[in-house]
């Protein structure tokens, strides 16, 4: 469905984007896993024709992106970041007109079906700016699916809304399994566990790791983070002394205190609070915090990162 | 960061050798098109493309290549260039267009299509072996009036097949060019138009000046027929019997009327009947008319032969004389001459001089023409409403007798008013200045001041105006305190009527089917103002309330 | 170009359910009304009211209406970010430009007719030169067409459409001026190029005049051309920059 080939984006001087790899399959549910600035919405805005990649190839359903751009356009559902939406538009009129111009046959047939699938036909009424966030999101899907995409690809469809939205467009994106092969970008890692089937993982552009949610819960198992507030000492001095702690893997400067990153899958916070006593600075918190993906990928990077 | 600031300065090169080969190519094409030669704007346009060219291949050699072979996604550059290309395109199609001249004339009255009788006079000019010239004298600050002017002119332009063609001068640049015309500029003309010599000079003996009116068709055919006409009518001046001097620019004489008929392409000269009676000989055979200006003394019966010979062969006299308190005033009651021209035309001169009580002239001798027959070549221009300027004033006017059952077509030019009389006892006049209507002796008013006549099958004809003094710079000079424009309108109308020479340059006035406003009642203007002002934008502000309540709010 | 139609339609739609195009409206007649009304109170008896009374008006006007009317069409877009969506929707670019030009051309042809309501009152109440009337009308939605398409270019430009209508009316401004060129030009033939370039210099002289050349035509059509193409590139350029 999706195969992407060596694609390259440069931006003058600036490479996004160095040189992916990867397939999705028609059934199959991929989530695309980076910090910010990490390629992704780069990535998705070449896959769906956009922008042309400076270098590589892509094919969408056979088709390549650049020569047979309009072919492509027609099969893939796009729901950018933020849902981009013409507020003074109803839901209905907004839904239609992209039904149109994707040259849906039966324009409202389709239109009242996914008004229904994404319960919105209640609001078809309704101007789009008076639409929550949860129900502008579902919006963009319905807007994205209207005219039945074999590929789909949604730029970070969690993004900014409620704990109870994101669990329905996560189940929207789930139920969209059948028959689509669906692409979704996310920095969530927990996200991207419960929904996909596989996981790219990508950073500065290239891709770092690639598997089933599964693998790299394994990979990623065993990392910890802390954070500490040490007083004593100016800033420089403190991040130096700690990064010299063995199994300490990276320090970051964060509100006003560090994040430590450990490699090792005991806990470091008595040997931190200890090695920091004897060098004569004082702690003035210390917690652990759950290991987040920006983190995640500092350490898979490590190695390849000068 | 140093290798990085290098990289973007050869790109903006790059880009700049793309839009210098753009350019070049627009200037290059444009003035090619322009010129249809090869000639240095060419040149400079492709070595400037030539040189974009190479400054772009050189900096941004795979861009170059890209663009040329076509596989490039879209690109600044390639961007900058196709639009360079389009507008180069759409330059030059403007231009073959421009040239094309095509014009569609939407108005009702077609003022902007020539009349048959304009493309008959450019199909003369067309066969003419000297091609015409339209000169214009537009400041920069004219360009406007220039381009609406320019409308016209290219009409005549294309319709002569470039027999005619225009020249447009800045007179504050072009002094040079400016400089033999700046009586007429002072004057507000700005236009003229005269044959081309030979080495591309305007012949400047030839040139007129257009008249600067709305009606610019009328006046531009009729400043070309005049051109054409130029040199063809003589008018000679009477200079024998103490008539005015046609060369004296005095009060006393009659420069500014000569210039005139000079101005319009009538060549003038001088003659002396008593010369002509004295050495047997005639009017020239070249004499379009002869004018006789407030004479001052009788005819002899030489010189009445003379003038004789010269009406039985069809010639045409103005004659303009005035009351002179002597005994042999010219045309006096009893004179031969007077006797003749009774028989020949239907008109003789009385001795009465005419009193307009009602005159608004500065006294009751200074007649101002109180009626016009109706508008004819003789009247054009005459009388203009709105414009006291326009009517004629005589002084101490002579009464005209019309024959009623006249042996030729004869008839009235200009009356005095109701309240007239003519004056029979001028010593009274002279010596007192006094003047009292007595209806018994006195004629009654209103009494013909000019009048005319035509033999239809000498073609012989004659203009006869009571008055001489009309005519004199004192009364022509826009400087003068008796400044009349009629004074010209009437002199200048008179001559181009006798030498037939307004018959070829005139050019019919058209009608104008556009009406005013019609005065409707000022409720009517009310119930306009009321719809146009309030109800049509309050409808508009009350839809779009309706909308933001039914849309906004109401949600 | 299969796109242009729906994109036109939903152009179309948004200026007819926009209270802000309606206030403009209500502006444009006002304006227009005025210097109507005025004309007519001393042209009584006197004269016949000038055949391009209105259009001649509007050569002023447009230079404020165009850009407000064409502010919002890709300005809105870029700043929404629907422009990412049109532009991965299998419509070609131009077609995107072209519809939302033709839909602002549309509803300035709305505004346009609205004061044909003077023309009827005229015919009422005098002996109107019509054709002259419909000839400079002819003139002003061409006129109108390009002041359209100038501010089209603008509002592609930015994603402010306060920028872009600001720039849009500095931009006609420019364009527009031709009686002053020769205050400020005093070589008369590089004034007379740059009065072939200016807006009024291909309106005055002829159209209003109840002339129609077919070079003033050429002019109003090809600026048309040329800032759609530029409209449309800077819109591709959203694709590479």
């Amino acid at each position: 469905m999706i195969e992407v080939e060596n694609l390259v984006k440069r931006y003058g001087n600036m490479t996004a984007v160095k040189g992916i790899n990867f397939r999705v399959e028609p059934g199959e549910i991929v989530g695309l896993l980076g910090p910010n600035g990490a390629g992704k919405t780069t990535t998705m805005r070449m896959l769906t024709g956009f922008m042309p990649p400076t270098e590589g190839t892509i094919q969408i359903c056979g088709f390549d992106v650049v020569e047979d751009s309009m072919s492509v356009r027609q099969r893939v559902g796009y729901m950018p970041e933020r849902v981009p939406v013409y507020p003074d538009m109803t839901v209905e009129g907004y839904v239609t007109f992209w039904a149109k111009l994707r040259g849906v046959r039966d324009v409202r047939a389709r239109v009242h079906a996914v008004l229904e699938q994404f319960q919105l036909l209640d609001r078809r009424k309704q101007l789009v700016r008076f639409l929550s966030k949860g129900l502008r999101q579902r919006l963009g899907l319905a807007q994205a699916l209207v005219h039945q995409p074999p590929v789909i690809i949604l730029d970070e469809p969690t993004i900014g809304i409620d704990p109870r939205q994101v669990i329905e467009v996560r189940d929207a994106v789930r139920s969209l399994r059948e028959g689509h092969a669906v692409l979704f970008s996310s920095h969530i890692l927990s996200e991207v566990e419960q929904v996909c089937d596989r996981v790219i993982i990508i950073n500065h552009g290239q891709i770092v790791g690639e598997g089933t949610p599964e693998t790299l819960s394994r990979q990623l198992a065993g990392r910890q983070q802390v954070f500490v507030v040490v007083e004593g000492g100016s800033d420089a001095r403190i991040s130096a002394f700690l990064r010299k702690i063995p199994d300490v893997v990276h320090v970051r400067a964060m509100d006003d205190g560090f994040l430590i990153t450990t490699k090792s899958d005991v806990d470091l916070r008595p040997t931190l609070s200890r090695l920091i006593t004897q060098e004569g600075f004082t702690i003035v918190e210390m917690r652990a915090v759950d290991a987040s993906l920006e983190d995640v990928f500092l350490t898979l990077t490590e190695t390849k990162q000068p | 960061m140093q290798a990085r600031s290098i990289v973007i300065t050869r790109r903006h090169l790059g880009q700049l050798g793309s839009v210098l080969l753009g350019l070049g190519a627009v200037v290059a094409l444009t003035a090619f098109i322009w010129s249809l030669s090869f000639n240095e704007f060419v040149a400079a346009g492709l070595i400037i493309g030539g040189l974009g060219a190479a400054l772009w291949a050189a900096m941004t050699p795979q861009e170059f290549k890209a663009f040329f072979t076509g596989r490039q996604v879209q690109r600044s550059t390639s961007a900058i260039f196709t639009t360079l290309l389009l507008v180069a395109i759409v330059t030059v199609f403007y231009i073959i267009v421009q040239r094309a001249v095509i014009v569609s004339d939407l108005t009702i009255d077609r003022r902007f299509t020539l009349t048959e009788q304009t493309l008959e006079l450019l199909r003369v000019v067309e066969r003419s072996p000297r091609p015409l010239r339209i000169l214009g004298f537009y400041r920069p600050q004219d360009l406007l009036q220039r381009e609406i002017d320019d409308a016209y002119w290219q009409l005549y332009e294309a319709a002569s097949n470039g027999a005619i063609t225009r020249q447009y001068v800045d007179p504050i640049r072009e002094p040079g060019i400016a400089a033999p015309f700046s009586q007429a500029l002072a004057a507000n003309y700005y236009v003229f138009v005269g044959f081309v010599n030979p080495d591309g000079t305007l012949d400047l003996s030839t040139v007129t000046p257009v008249s600067n009116q709305a009606t610019q068709e009328r006046s531009m055919t009729e400043a070309i027929a005049r051109v054409l006409a130029g040199g063809s009518f003589k008018v000679y001046f009477e200079q024998g019997l103490q008539t005015l001097d046609a060369l004296s620019n005095s009060q006393q004489g009659m420069s500014i009327l000569n210039n005139n008929l000079r101005a319009n392409g009538i060549v003038t000269d001088a003659l002396r009947l008593s010369d002509l009676a004295q050495a047997g000989q005639t009017i020239p055979r070249d004499a379009s008319a002869l004018i006789i200006a407030r004479p001052q003394r009788e005819m002899t019966d030489a010189e009445l032969a003379v003038v004789r010979e010269y009406v039985e062969r069809g010639g045409a006299l103005f004659i303009a004389a005035d009351f002179f308190p002597t005994s042999d005033v010219f045309l006096n009651a009893s004179s031969p001459f007077n006797a003749y021209l009774w028989e020949t035309f239907g008109l003789r001169m009385t001795d009465a001089v005419v009193v307009d009580t009602r005159s608004p002239g500065p006294s009751a001798l200074h007649v101002v023409s109180a009626q016009v027959v109706t508008e004819n070549v003789l009247t054009a221009g005459l009388n203009q409403p709105n414009d006291p300027s326009t009517a004629t004033m005589f002084h101490m006017a002579r009464a005209i007798e019309v024959n009623p059952q006249p042996p030729v077509p004869n008839g009235t030019v200009i009356f005095s008013s109701e309240q007239s009389w003519g004056e029979t006892d001028t010593r009274a006049i002279v010596e007192r200045n006094e003047f009292i209507a007595d209806p018994d002796a006195d004629l009654r008013g209103p009494l013909s001041l000019v009048a005319f006549a035509e033999n239809p099958a000498t073609r012989a004809r004659i203009v006869l105006v009571g008055d001489g003094e009309f005519l004199t710079n004192g009364y022509t000079s826009a400087q003068s305190q008796f400044y009349a424009t009629g004074n010209a309108t009437l002199f200048m109308n008179s001559i181009g009527w006798l030498t037939g020479f307004s018959q070829q340059v005139t050019f019919a006035p058209r009608a104008f089917m556009t009406t005013p406003v019609l005065f409707s009642g000022g409720q009517q203007l009310d119930v306009i103002a009321f719809i146009t002002l309030f109800l049509m934008p309050g409808s508009m502000l009350a839809i779009a309330g309706f909308i933001y309540w039914r849309r906004y709010r109401a949600a | 170009m299969t796109g242009t139609p729906i994109i036109f339609r939903r152009e179309l739609a948004a200026y007819f359910t926009s209270p802000v195009a309606y206030l403009i409206a209500a502006a444009f007649l006002v304006f227009t009304a005025i210097t109507f009304n005025q004309d007519l109170a001393f042209a009584i008896t006197v004269r016949p009211v000038d055949p391009a009374l209105i259009p001649r008006v509007l050569t002023q006007l447009l230079i404020f209406i165009a850009p407000l009317l064409t502010m919002r069409l890709l300005a809105e877009e870029n700043r929404e970010g629907t422009l990412e969506l049109l532009l991965t929707a299998p419509v070609s670019d131009a077609s995107i430009v072209i519809g939302k030009y033709l839909a602002a051309w549309v509803y300035y042809t709305f505004l346009l007719a609205l004061t044909l309501v003077y023309q009827i009152i005229l015919v009422n109440i005098a002996f109107p030169d019509m054709s002259h009337t419909l000839g400079a009308y002819i003139g002003i939605w061409l006129y109108g067409g390009a002041t359209l398409a100038v501010g089209l270019v603008f509002s592609a430009l930015t994603e402010s459409q306060v920028l872009a209508a600001f720039l849009g009316m500095i931009a006609l401004l420019i364009l527009y001026f031709a009686d002053r060129i020769g205050q400020i030009v005093a070589n008369i033939d590089l004034g007379l190029i740059i009065f072939q370039l200016t807006l009024q210099g291909h309106f005055i002289p002829t159209f209003a005049q109840g002339v129609i050349r077919a070079e003033d035509i050429v002019y109003y059509a090809g600026l048309i051309v040329v800032m759609l193409f530029v409209s449309i590139r800077l819109v591709e350029s959203r694709r590479w920059r």
